[in-house]
C-alpha cells in the first residue's frame, strides 16, 4: 500500500532547524513532532537522538514522499550538513539528561519569530540549536522561557490561525513575548554598560565561530583554533562553576554590569554543569567571567564589576583561589590551551610545585568513597 | 480478417486481441455515460461552482443498490482531481468523497473524512479535536463539495445517534458553506427527511430502473459497439433487450455484469457474438444470486404460461 500524502505540508525555510520544521508540520495536525515521525515512517526505528543531528536517510525519504518534498531538501536541514565542522558535543542534550524540557533545546529570538510570522509562519532557525547568548542578526538576547509565566513545559508550535511558537503553559505566542534582556546595573554608566555589551556580543560571536569549527578570537590571546577556544571555555567555565565544600563557587565573585545581582551559584552535587547546559542568562554570566579572566585589567574589571580597590579577577586569581583539585584539573587540561595561556598556567604550576595527577587521583578516590557512602545511605529507601 | 464494421472505429483493433486479453478488458471497470448519470454529473458540476452562501444547496442521489450511485461519485471525484499548491503549502482537494462507516457515529464520521483528506492519524479518540481538525483542514485544502456515499449506513445507529449525525451534517453544511451530496437507498431518503432543516435544503434525484425504451436501446447499441466480439451481436434486438431487462430487473449493475458475462461466454465458446438465445442457455452462469432468483421466477412464469 502506498502511503497517502499529507494534505498540509509546510515547506522548510532555507535556514530552518529540522526539528522546527517537523514540529511545525506536526502542529498542522495537532500531534507532537515525535508522533509525526512515527506516523511518517512507522516501520523505521528511531534512534532517539534529535533529528537535527542524526536524521536517518530512510526516515527522511519516507517523510519526503508523504510531504511532497525532495529528500535532499530535508537532508540539507541537518546541522551536520549545514555546518560540517560543527562541534556536536557542544549542543545542549535533549535526551532528558540536560536542562532541555522537550525534543528541542530552545533559545529563541523573538524578533526572528516575529519576522517569520510576518513572512507566513513563525519558525526556529538553525542557530536556535546552538548554545548562544545572543541572536547575532538582531543583536538581541535569546530567551528560553516564557516571561508571562514560569512554564513547566517546553514551548511548542500550535495552530492559531497560522502556525505559532507558543508557551505550552499559558499559550502566549512567543514572538509577542518581548524580553530585551536583563536590566543592567544601575550604578554602571551607560557607556560602560554599552562597552561591556560589545565585549559580550563579540565573545558570543567568536564562540559561534568556534562551534562551527572556524578559528576564533579568544580575549587577551587573539586568534586560536576552534578546538582550543572551546577547550579554554569548557575548562574555565567548569572551574568557575566547580562546587566547593566550604565556599560558594568562583562565579559568584563576578558581578558584571550586564547581568548584575545574579543569584549565587551554590551547587549541591559534584555533577559538572557544562556551559551549553546553562540557560542563556547564566551563560552570559559565565561568559562575562571568562572574558574577565582572560582580558587585560581594564576590560577584566569592566566585565567582572570588581572595583579598583578589590582584586583583579584574572586567570592567576582563579588559579590561586580555586580548590586544589580544580587547579590540578586546569594544569592537566591546559596542555590543549593556546601557548600564552599555557605559559601562565605553567608559571602557577612551577610556583606551587603541585603534583596534579596525584591530587586528581586523591580527589577521585575521595569522590568514589563519598558516592559509595551515599549509595549505602539511600540503599534501603524504597 | 473478419468484418468488424459492427464495432466503433476505435474499438476494432481490440477485437483482434488474444482471447484472454479481450476477457480481461471486458472485466475491467468502465463508465458508459448514460443520460441519467450524465444529468446527475451536470447537476454536481453546477453545485461545485456554486458561490458560498449561508444556505448551500445539497443533493441526495438515491436509488436501488447497483444503480450506479457510487460510480457516479467516483467518476465525479476523478474528474476533479487533487493537486498541491506550493504557495499555500497545502493540497487542493475540491471534492471530498467519503463512504460512511458501517456505524457512523460522529467520531467515526470525522475520522473517515480525515482519512480521506490524508490525515486519518490526527484527532484519533477525541471527537472535539477531530471536528476542529476536519473543519480546518477542509477549509485549508479548499474543499468545495463533500460527498457522503452510503448514507443509509446511518440507519445502523440508534435513533439518538442518527439525530446527532444529522445535526453533524447540518453543522458542516452551515460551517463550511459547501454543498453536501449524499447517496443512498430509499430508506436513506426517508431518514434524511426526518430532519426538517435538512429536508428543506436537500434536493433529491432518483436513479430509476431501466425501462425498455430509447435510452436502454442506446445503452445496448453502445455495448454492441465496444465489446470486442468479432461478430455482430443481437443486443439491440427487442427480444434480447426484454430478456436482459427481465433478468436484471432494470438494475444498472446487473445489466453491465450480465452483458459482460455474455460477452465473455461468447469469446470462450467461440461464438463471438451475443444472441437472444444465449440468455436462456443452460450453461449460462448468471453473475449474481439475485439474478438467479429472477431467472427462476421468470422460468416458473414461463412454465405457468405454457401450462
Amino acid at each position: 500500500m502506498t502511503a497517502v500524502a499529507l494534505p498540509i505540508a509546510p515547506r522548510p525555510r532555507p535556514y530552518e532547524l529540522l526539528s522546527s520544521w517537523l514540529a511545525r508540520t506536526a502542529a498542522c495536525y495537532d500531534v507532537t513532532a515525535s508522533e509525526l515521525r512515527q506516523i511518517l515512517c512507522p516501520g523505521i526505528r528511531q534512534t532517539g537522538a534529535r533529528p537535527d543531528v542524526r536524521w536517518n536517510r530512510a526516515e527522511a525519504s519516507a517523510a519526503a514522499s508523504r510531504l511532497r518534498i525532495d529528500t535532499d531538501v530535508i537532508m540539507s536541514l541537518g546541522l551536520k550538513r549545514r555546518w560540517p565542522k560543527l562541534a556536536q558535543n557542544w549542543l545542549p542534550s535533549t535526551d532528558g539528561t540536560g536542562r532541555a524540557r522537550g525534543d528541542i533545546d530552545l533559545a529563541w529570538c523573538h524578533l526572528c519569530l516575529a519576522e517569520g510570522h510576518a513572512d507566513g509562519q513563525a519558525y526556529l532557525d538553525a542557530e536556535t540549536a546552538l548554545p548562544l547568548i545572543f541572536c547575532h542578526r538582531h543583536r538581541s538576547w535569546r530567551q528560553d522561557f516564557c516571561r508571562h509565566c514560569r512554564p513547566y513545559h517546553a514551548p511548542r508550535f500550535a495552530w492559531l490561525g497560522r502556525i505559532e511558537l507558543v508557551c505550552s503553559d499559558c499559550g502566549v505566542p512567543l514572538r509577542a513575548n518581548i524580553w530585551n534582556g536583563p536590566r543592567p546595573a544601575t550604578d554602571s554608566p551607560p557607556e560602560q554598560t554599552s562597552e561591556a555589551m560589545d565585549h559580550l556580543i563579540a565573545f558570543d560571536g567568536e564562540f559561534r565561530r568556534a562551534l562551527l569549527g572556524r578559528p576564533a578570537c579568544l580575549p587577551g590571546v587573539g586568534r586560536v583554533a576552534a578546538r582550543q577556544f572551546l577547550t579554554v571555555l569548557r575548562d574555565l567555565s567548569q572551574a568557575l562553576l566547580a562546587p566547593d565544600m566550604f565556599r560558594s563557587s568562583r562565579t559568584n565573585f563576578f558581578n558584571s554590569p550586564l547581568v548584575p545581582n545574579m543569584p549565587d551559584h551554590e551547587p549541591r552535587t559534584w555533577e559538572e554543569r557544562p556551559f551549553q547546559e546553562l540557560h542563556p542568562l547564566q551563560r552570559a554570566h559565565v561568559a562575562c567571567a571568562v572574558i574577565a579572566l582572560l582580558s587585560n585589567e581594564q576590560i577584566s574589571r569592566l566585565m567582572s564589576g570588581s572595583r579598583p580597590v578589590h582584586d583583579w579577577l584574572s586567570l592567576e586569581w582563579l588559579l590561586n583561589s580555586t580548590p586544589k583539585w580544580v587547579q590540578a584539573t586546569l594544569i592537566r587540561n591546559s596542555i590543549d590551551w593556546p601557548m600564552p595561556l599555557r605559559v601562565r598556567v605553567e608559571a602557577h604550576h612551577s610556583r606551587t610545585g603541585m603534583d596534579a595527577e596525584d591530587i586528581l587521583s586523591q580527589f577521585r578516590a575521595w569522590r568514589a568513597e563519598l558516592d559509595h557512602r551515599e549509595s549505602e545511605r539511600v540503599s534501603l529507601i524504597g | 480478417m473478419s468484418d468488424l464494421s459492427h464495432l466503433a472505429e476505435d474499438y476494432r483493433e481490440r477485437a483482434m486481441w488474444a482471447d484472454n486479453e479481450r476477457i480481461a478488458w471486458i472485466r475491467m471497470d468502465r463508465w458508459l455515460g448514460f443520460p441519467k448519470a450524465e444529468n446527475v454529473r451536470t447537476t454536481l458540476d453546477t453545485m461545485l461552482r456554486y458561490p458560498p452562501r449561508t444556505r448551500m444547496p445539497c443533493l441526495l442521489i438515491y436509488g436501488q443498490t447497483g444503480m450506479g450511485k457510487s460510480r457516479i461519485v467516483e467518476r465525479f471525484e476523478a474528474g476533479n482531481p487533487r493537486g498541491f499548491n506550493d504557495t499555500t503549502e497545502t493540497a487542493t482537494i475540491p471534492v471530498v468523497a467519503v463512504q460512511l462507516p458501517p456505524q457512523p457515529t460522529d467520531g467515526e464520521f470525522y475520522g473517515e473524512v480525515l482519512e480521506k483528506l490524508g490525515a486519518g492519524f490526527a484527532g484519533r479518540g477525541d471527537v472535539q479535536r477531530a471536528r476542529q481538525l476536519t473543519r480546518r483542514i477542509m477549509g485549508q485544502v479548499g474543499a468545495r463539495m463533500l460527498i457522503l456515499d452510503e448514507i443509509n449506513h446511518m440507519l445502523a445507529c440508534t435513533p439518538r445517534q442518527q439525530r446527532v449525525f444529522l445535526n453533524t451534517l447540518r453543522y458542516l453544511a452551515n460551517d463550511l458553506q459547501i454543498p453536501i451530496v449524499c447517496t443512498g437507498n430509499h430508506e436513506a431518503r426517508a431518514a434524511l427527511l426526518t430532519d426538517a432543516a435538512l429536508a428543506e435544503r436537500f434536493d433529491a434525484v432518483e436513479l430509476v430502473r431501466w425501462q425498455n425504451n430509447e435510452p436502454f436501446r442506446l445503452l445496448m447499441v453502445t455495448f454492441a459497439a465496444i465489446l470486442p466480439l468479432r461478430k455482430r451481436s443481437q443486443l439491440e434486438e427487442e427480444r434480447c433487450r426484454t430478456a436482459i431487462l427481465d433478468l436484471s430487473d432494470g438494475n444498472t449493475g446487473r445489466i453491465f455484469r450480465l452483458v459482460e458475462t455474455l460477452a465473455v461466454r461468447a469469446i470462450e465458446n467461440g461464438a463471438e457474438r451475443i444472441e437472444t438465445g444465449d440468455l436462456d442457455a443452460d450453461d449460462l452462469v448468471l453473475p449474481s444470486v439475485s439474478m438467479k432468483a429472477l431467472a427462476q421466477r421468470r422460468g416458473r412464469g414461463r412454465e405457468k404460461a405454457a401450462a
